[in-house]
């Protein structure tokens, strides 16, 4: 395993979120900021990467099962989440950042013969990154995201989307109300009840106040809703890189999903023909909560296919 | 009218501290909104060099503070700040700031107009149990 990082002790999560992630919490320091990331088992990584307002907690199932397959994963926080930095300025941040600071992680790790595992803001990240240096990928799986600069029905509309984030509003909702965590998530799965009593006090946690939450705020202003946006010119960079990319890839998608709807899963399908999917499961935005096994089963299932770890 | 602009020399919270609500530090985000306040508030060039912040109160009594944020490269006013004005030293009642400044946002809202509704917000609110809405 190459190493260039800060390893430190776990900070103190409480005892019931760490019983649910009894993982070796690991720190590099990235263009400046402090980014936290799990990195388990040997063999052919495999990077698990979180969207908004999420963190490597969101695939606190799938670690064990992938290691248990012979392979190594490394779930990263992005700055801004989980356990990593919360720089304090909205101006500070800006997706060509957030592909920046994970491409260096990545370079930093030494990572080749990478899967690259992501869903919602993990998607256009963790693609770039896959774009940047395709020699050191092996396989792409996308879960519920965008490569392009066209926005959903749902990030075009005012009722709820717009009106979330717009300015004034969306720092009264997203860091004094705290929505995306304390609603947004839970109307984004299927299994609720579930979800309520396994996986809500650990995205509270990592959300405690209104300077931890500016991220789930300028997330959202990231999403090019015009041509001329910002994050505009490198999502369509990203989406003619793709079309031009012949790495393995997987699609599977969240049947409940209304976020990125099933014609964003068809539209993968034509930029990257070769992918193997769409593969439905049961899942709505936050897929990864709603259907763990599953999931792993087809990502493992294609790793095989590739050449990478255990049969079980 | 649950929202009222007053100048400062009608502020009523006597020896008040400056109580940080929330900042935004792009006003101009979706169009519209930068221009409500500044009619709201009366803004002028003047404001973006030293001159003085706004100032609501709300239904309950209670007064905020609104500086607006000039950065480079961006129409005046980039950003603005609310800051409660809390008499003395009592206590933040932070419930209480947060129904103030969700009577402000459906004060806001009509005033930028267009496809921003206060319906919308309302519907917004509900969604994501804002006790207000």
């Amino acid at each position: 395993m190459t190493m260039s990082a800060d390893s430190t002790l776990a900070p103190e999560l409480p005892p019931e979120i760490r019983r649910r992630f009894p993982f070796s919490s690991r720190f590099m320091r990235v263009n400046g900021h402090r980014m936290h990331y799990i990195d388990e088992g040997v063999g052919d990584p495999v990077l698990l990467l979180h969207g908004n307002p999420t963190w490597s907690f969101l695939y606190r199932k799938f670690i064990p099962r992938i290691v248990a397959a012979g392979l190594r994963v490394i779930a990263p926080d992005h700055i801004g989440f989980g356990l990593s930095d919360r720089p304090a300025r909205e101006h500070d941040f800006s997706l060509e950042n957030h592909i920046a600071n994970l491409a260096e992680f990545i370079r930093r790790l030494g990572l080749q013969r990478l899967t690259v595992v992501c869903q919602d803001w993990g998607g256009p990240t963790g693609l770039a990154c896959a774009v940047l240096n395709p020699a050191a990928v092996k396989g792409i799986v996308v879960m519920n995201t965008w490569a392009w600069p066209e926005p959903t029905a749902f990030h075009s509309a005012i009722f709820p989307w717009r009106m979330m984030h717009a300015p004034v509003v969306g720092p009264y909702l997203f860091q004094r109300r705290n929505i995306l965590v304390e609603r947004g998530l839970y109307l984004s799965v299927v299994h609720r009840e579930r979800f309520l009593a396994e996986a809500l006090p650990a995205y509270r946690f990592a959300m405690p106040d209104y300077d931890s939450r500016l991220l789930t705020r300028v997330f959202p202003r990231l999403i090019p809703l015009r041509s001329d946006d910002r994050s505009a010119a490198t999502m369509r960079w990203l989406e003619q890189s793709l079309r031009d990319m012949k790495i393995p890839a997987l699609i599977v998608w969240g049947k409940e999903e209304i976020v990125f709807p099933a014609e964003c899963a068809q539209r993968f399908k034509t930029l990257l023909p070769h992918a193997k999917g769409p593969f439905w499961v049961t899942g709505s935005h936050f897929l990864q909560e709603d259907s763990p096994e599953e999931i792993c089963g087809h990502i493992l299932e294609f790793l095989r296919d590739q050449g990478g770890g255990r049969r079980a | 009218m649950s929202i009222e602009v007053i100048s400062p020399i009608d502020i009523r919270a006597q020896n008040a501290r400056r109580v940080f609500v929330m900042a935004e530090e792009r006003l101009g985000h979706y169009a519209g909104f930068r221009e409500a306040l500044i009619i709201a508030f009366g803004l002028t060039p003047a404001h973006a060099d030293g001159g003085p912040p706004g100032y609501f109160r709300t239904a309950s009594g209670r007064e905020y503070e609104v500086t607006f944020i000039s950065r480079s490269g961006y129409r005046f006013p980039s950003g603005l700040e609310i800051q409660a004005l809390v008499p003395g030293f009592d206590p933040v009642d932070a419930e209480a700031i947060d129904e103030d400044i969700w009577r402000f946002l459906e004060w806001l809202i009509p005033r930028v107009g267009g496809e921003w509704t206060l319906e919308a917000l309302k519907a917004t609110g509900k969604v994501y149990k804002i006790p207000w809405a």
